[in-house]
């Protein structure tokens, strides 16, 4: 006889129905609680969560109280401004665009601007730099500095811009905000490929894709909305925190694998999926890292 | 679907999976048990597929035994319950006839991921897709699976019978 026919053979194991009845009474006999269902509520839990620590570190992320500068300086910071609202500086380089410029050549400028002579208030453009200077004594002080001005906004005192400083002033400020960044444009390619890729996938497997996945779109509009006020924030209020936005990248995986995770019919295409979402978030965290 | 209705028609064949996976009488029928009490105490609204499920449950509890046996092995614990000898208990069925006991003694020797495909697409005869939703893997692997424990038993029974 045949090996597969053999094998089939097997397949004729006499049933038991003594040891069928057997384990249905012992499974009766079990006590059965109504399960409580604390999926909703442990989903509201992650929501509230990621909104308590985003309030948290909104909150928390403040500058100190500016006081009178006087001693050797700690750190410096710089903000390229770019025609936006306001003073923009700020200390923590954890805010996007803030670079840390504490090298000899800008820490000698600072500690030395009495040495510098006071100009009249000349005409601003809409490029310059906001500086925030850390005294080890704990003092911040704030200027703008531009290639016709340094202005002192704590003393309201007006100094010869870059153009009138040693190089190595420039360039040191230069070098840190045009450092080597992860393009942007590569997520939407990394987005594109991966797209791509598991399409094949789900071809070659013969998966199908739920159509509509319910909630999709709502998560899709707040994050959006969410997107809108970053730009809005951005824009008319400062510098974007880091962490802010890290949770908000998670924030926003999460939100879009929680109702594929609801919808899909197969383990197969939430594990592609989900793998999808995570290097999408991947790599929007490290395009905020690295900016 | 009602539980006693898909206890009726799912009973038999999950029991047989883990019969081959465990070749234990007492606990094959205790894995039998655990497997339809967690489908008994879970929620299956959302279950597209109940075949699917009650094998996925039954390989997981399969598979769980393993591991602990593989690491109770590990561990030093000479004089533990869970260190005595494995019974090998064949069902009675299969020791009636000769050379059916000598494919399950070889079926036995097989990996147990062999194994299991070999009962999905030989014993029960499943397609290739339903096997790849049960295992959750590939139908390359799978097909590449089963050529190798269809060697690997030939091999193991002499190669005395002709694979079809």
């Amino acid at each position: 006889m045949k090996l597969d026919e053999r094998l089939k053979e097997l397949n004729k194991i006499p049933e038991n129905e003594r040891l069928k009845q057997t384990i249905l009474n012992k499974i009766k006999d079990q006590p059965v609680k109504e399960p409580i269902s604390l999926k909703p509520l442990r989903e509201l839990g992650v929501v509230a969560a990621i909104c308590f620590i985003a309030l948290f570190l909104f909150y928390t992320s403040s500058n100190q109280i500016n006081q009178a500068a006087s001693g050797e300086i700690a750190k410096i910071t710089s903000y390229k401004h770019l025609g936006e609202t306001g003073f923009r500086g700020k200390l923590s380089t954890n805010y996007m665009g803030v670079e840390n410029i504490t090298t000899p050549s800008i820490v000698t400028l600072f500690e030395n601007l009495s040495d510098l002579p006071t100009i009249s208030a000349p005409e601003k453009y809409d490029q310059q730099y906001d500086i925030v200077v850390l005294f080890k004594n704990g003092e911040q002080r704030q200027y703008e500095l531009s290639w016709n001005y340094l202005y002192d906004i704590d003393n309201n005192l007006y100094y010869p811009g870059y153009e009138q400083y040693p190089t190595a002033i420039y360039s040191d400020l230069f070098d840190a905000h045009y450092k080597v960044q992860f393009p942007v444009i590569w997520i939407a390619v990394a987005v594109l490929l991966m797209n791509a890729f598991t399409a094949v996938y789900y071809n070659r497997r013969q998966l199908v894709r739920p159509t509509k996945v319910r909630g999709l779109g709502v998560s899709i509009t707040i994050n959006l909305t969410i997107l809108g006020l970053l730009f809005w924030y951005h824009n008319t209020i400062g510098p974007l925190y880091k962490p802010l936005l890290i949770l908000f990248a998670v924030g926003y995986g999460f939100s879009v694998w929680l109702p594929m995770k609801r919808q899909v019919p197969n383990l197969n295409i939430l594990r592609v999926e989900k793998y999808k979402i995570m290097l999408i978030v991947v790599l929007f965290i490290s395009w905020i890292i690295m900016y | 679907m009602d539980f006693d209705e898909l206890y009726e028609l799912h009973f038999h064949k999950t029991y047989q999976y883990i019969r081959y996976m465990v070749s234990n009488a007492q606990l094959a029928e205790d894995l039998t048990q655990d497997t339809f009490l967690r489908i008994y105490k879970s929620n299956t609204e959302n279950v597209a597929n109940f075949q699917t499920y009650i094998r996925q449950v039954a390989r997981n509890l399969v598979y769980d035994y393993y591991r602990k046996k593989a690491l109770i092995q590990w561990l030093p614990f000479k004089s533990a319950p869970e260190q005595q000898e494995f019974i090998y208990v064949p069902h009675e069925w299969l020791m009636l006839e000769e050379s059916r006991k000598q494919l399950y003694e070889a079926l036995q020797q097989l990996k147990p991921m062999q194994r299991e495909v070999i009962i999905y697409r030989k014993i029960e005869e499943l397609s290739i897709q339903e096997t790849c939703d049960i295992m959750g893997l590939p139908a390359m692997k799978i097909a590449n699976t089963q050529r190798s424990a269809m060697k690997a038993l030939q091999q193991l029974l002499g190669g005395e019978i002709d694979e079809a």
